[in-house]
């Protein structure tokens, strides 16, 4: 499945926030939707699931609008809402029936899913009672509950403890490994570049860079340098214009040190990011 | 539509699910048990004080009347024994119950008659006993129950014009008779809480949902509009299951010979002579302005940011249904104050129809395709505002960050 976003626009009042939006995802590789708060991103993904009207534009699955396509979706909003007064697993139930499941199939579903989350103790309490973490992890399974095809997840990973961030990132991988188009955003840029293989970064609602992180890495210029010293000190530097890597090890020896590896760095996607979008104006 | 019917089912369960509803129905249960049972324990603390003499009636001779005097009563009325008395000595006869009941015409033009009895309490079944013995019959828009200044409060008197036969007055009108003035103002309430409750209720569950942002997952699960009438007939369900059974319970209290029941005519028999289609009438106009209302606050919810601001207004259809609801008991109250026309008018206006009709139904015998042209309409309303306010709905929410303002919304209306 390819997912292509096409100059969607949008205004909220006089603020024109989302401006030509455009970008593709495409089914089994994650796509990260970055950009700084309030600059998109949820607007975007809110537009592309149909809770927002966007002014103009598209979202096509396939060549034809995602509207009509009969995908499957799942969607974890970015703000956490849950009926705080009704029990989890009659919730999930409820959701799983409105997106079409039997009330047999989506207690069953509801039911491993959240034994995998390590959730199975609370199946009968109300959310109210859960910490907001917990909260959190039921709206994943929510999201999760009736396979969609179509996963996309705001801010999936804030509010969540390590152990939690990484028993998501594998819910995550599991659902691109079987083929399923994910996009999500976040703020954690080491978890972006862990297991996206697409971004698409957004700053006062224009797209600055999309693609391929791999080849977007690639297309930066290789100009730094990682030197570890024998101490284990990490120093990032300018590489030489001429390439010769064996003239910065003679330039430690010469400050008294002694260089275990020089090896060329290509940029994280923290720098990229910094670089798109870090130098804030504040302009809208 | 897709969810529709889950929508329902949830939501109707997590009211009546709820600890807090099932405690309230008790509450009312038992309320209504011991209110049926208030005369017994009135009678029990007054009992010394009050020696019933069911024998005799009174005639306040106070106002001449050409053709009804003492003697024709005695006749009329074999049972009771007559006696003329002052205002002051009936005022007193009936306080401490020496008489039955008294009657009192105080206008020769039109028979004006009031009606008490020892109980102190509207004695409809002696009103319609006395005009039927004496083959009068009540005008269409007589009845009128009142405090008189000259009386101690607590003592009920119930006015009732009389016609003779030939009065020609009331033309094709027949008065319901005197059940409709007691059932007219319970549904008017019954209909008043309900939709002032369920309103509250349902702009609450939108609010809650919207600042939570569950409506954002339920709009990826269900169709917007599926979500809002979802909300609205599970909220009518809840309604009727709650008037099913404080229904259900006051009709068996009525079986045990209920002294409340009792007050309002021989056997307690509340219907004495009402028409049950119109009951019918009642239910189906109550639906109507339970379901249409709903409807109308489910929308206003949606174009509000908190909570605040959806009290504020709220207070817009509150105005109009409390409108409609004194407008009701006025008719009921007194026809004489209120031109039937002006009602009968009101009765076609949308979203005050079902109130106006809910009292015109309790006052007069309405003609079948009068009724049945007003429900068909209430109808065409009820789906009007379901269909608007559900755009309206759906528009508010995924319009956020506009500013929602009434000439935006109509734009978008228009443009569909």
């Amino acid at each position: 499945m390819l997912l292509e976003i096409k100059n969607i626009n949008k205004h909220y009042g006089d603020k024109h926030v989302l401006k030509d939006v455009s970008f593709a995802a495409t089914s089994g590789r994650a796509l990260g939707l970055l950009g700084r708060n309030g600059h998109g991103k949820t607007t975007t993904m809110k537009i592309m699931m149909g809770i927002i009207y966007g002014d103009s534009g598209d979202v096509l699955l396939d060549g034809a609008p995602l509207a009509k396509s009969g995908a499957k979706f799942g969607y974890l909003p970015e703000e956490r809402g849950l009926y705080q007064k009704v029990k989890i697993l009659d919730q999930m139930v409820y959701f799983g029936k409105l997106r079409g499941m039997t009330f047999a199939g989506a207690k069953k579903t509801a039911t491993e899913l959240l034994e995998r989350l390590d959730m199975t103790e609370h199946l009968k309490k109300n959310a109210e009672t859960l910490s907001k973490g917990n909260q959190q992890k039921i709206q994943l399974a929510i999201t999760l509950l009736n396979d969609p095809d179509i996963i996309i997840l705001d801010e999936p990973f804030s509010g969540l403890d390590p152990v939690n961030s990484k028993m998501l990132q594998e819910l995550i991988n599991e659902n691109t490994a079987r083929g399923k188009l994910l996009i999500f955003s976040s703020h954690q840029m080491a978890q972006v570049e862990e297991f996206c293989k697409d971004v698409c970064i957004i700053k006062h609602g224009v797209v600055m860079l999309t693609g391929s992180l791999h080849e977007i890495k690639n297309s930066y210029p290789r100009d730094k340098v990682l030197v570890i010293t024998q101490d284990g000190e990490r120093h990032l530097v300018q590489a030489p214009a001429d390439g010769d890597l064996a003239s910065i090890a003679s330039e430690y020896k010469v400050k008294g040190m002694v260089v275990d590896s020089v090896s060329i760095q290509r940029p994280s996607l923290l720098e990229i990011f910094l670089e798109k979008v870090g130098e804030d104006d504040e302009r809208a | 539509m897709k969810g529709l019917k889950h929508v329902i089912s949830f939501e109707y369960l997590n009211v009546v699910r709820r600890k807090a509803y099932l405690f309230s129905i008790l509450f009312y249960l038992v309320l209504m048990v011991m209110l049926s049972f208030l005369p017994n324990i009135i009678d029990f603390f007054s009992r010394d004080d009050m020696q019933i003499n069911h024998g005799v009636a009174l005639l306040l001779d106070e106002a001449p009347f050409h053709n009804m005097d003492i003697n024709l009563l005695a006749e009329y009325f074999p049972q009771f024994e007559w006696k003329t008395t002052t205002y002051r000595e009936m005022e007193y006869a009936i306080k401490t119950g020496q008489a039955a009941f008294a009657l009192h015409f105080t206008d020769v033009a039109s028979y004006r008659v009031i009606i008490t009895d020892t109980n102190l309490a509207p004695n409809f079944y002696l009103m319609d006993l006395f005009v039927r013995e004496v083959n009068h019959r009540f005008l269409f828009d007589t009845l009128n129950a009142a405090y008189t200044p000259h009386m101690p409060v607590s003592m009920q008197w119930y006015i009732v014009d009389l016609a003779q036969e030939d009065g020609g007055v009331v033309g094709d009108y027949n008065w319901i008779g005197p059940a409709g003035a007691v059932i007219g103002n319970v549904a008017l309430v019954l209909t008043l809480m309900a939709v002032l409750s369920s309103g509250g209720g349902i702009m609450a569950s939108v609010m809650k949902e919207k600042t939570s942002k569950i409506v954002e997952l339920l709009f990826t699960s269900a169709a917007p509009a599926a979500i809002m009438l979802g909300k609205v007939i599970s909220a009518a369900l809840v309604g009727l299951t709650t008037g099913t059974i404080l229904a259900g319970s006051m009709f068996i209290l009525t079986r045990f010979n209920n002294p409340l029941m009792n007050l309002l005519g021989d056997g307690g028999n509340l219907f004495y002579g009402y028409p049950m289609v119109t009951f019918v009438y009642l239910v189906v106009f109550f639906i109507i302005a339970f379901v249409c209302m709903s409807f109308i606050y489910a929308g206003m919810a949606a174009t509000v940011g908190d909570s605040q601001e959806s009290a504020t207004l709220a207070t817009l259809p509150m105005f109009v249904v409390i409108g409609a609801f004194y407008l009701g008991i006025m008719l009921l109250g007194n026809p004489a104050f209120i031109s039937e026309t002006f009602v009968a008018v009101i009765s076609y206006v949308p979203f005050v129809s079902p109130f106006a009709m809910i009292a015109r139904l309790n006052t007069v015998i309405l003609p079948t395709w009068e009724v049945l042209l007003i429900i068909g309409l209430n109808i065409i309303y009820t789906i009007g505002a379901a269909f608007i306010s559900s755009k309206i709905y759906q528009m508010c929410i995924m319009l956020f960050g506009h500013k929602i303002t009434f000439r935006f919304l109509v734009k978008k209306l228009v443009k569909g």
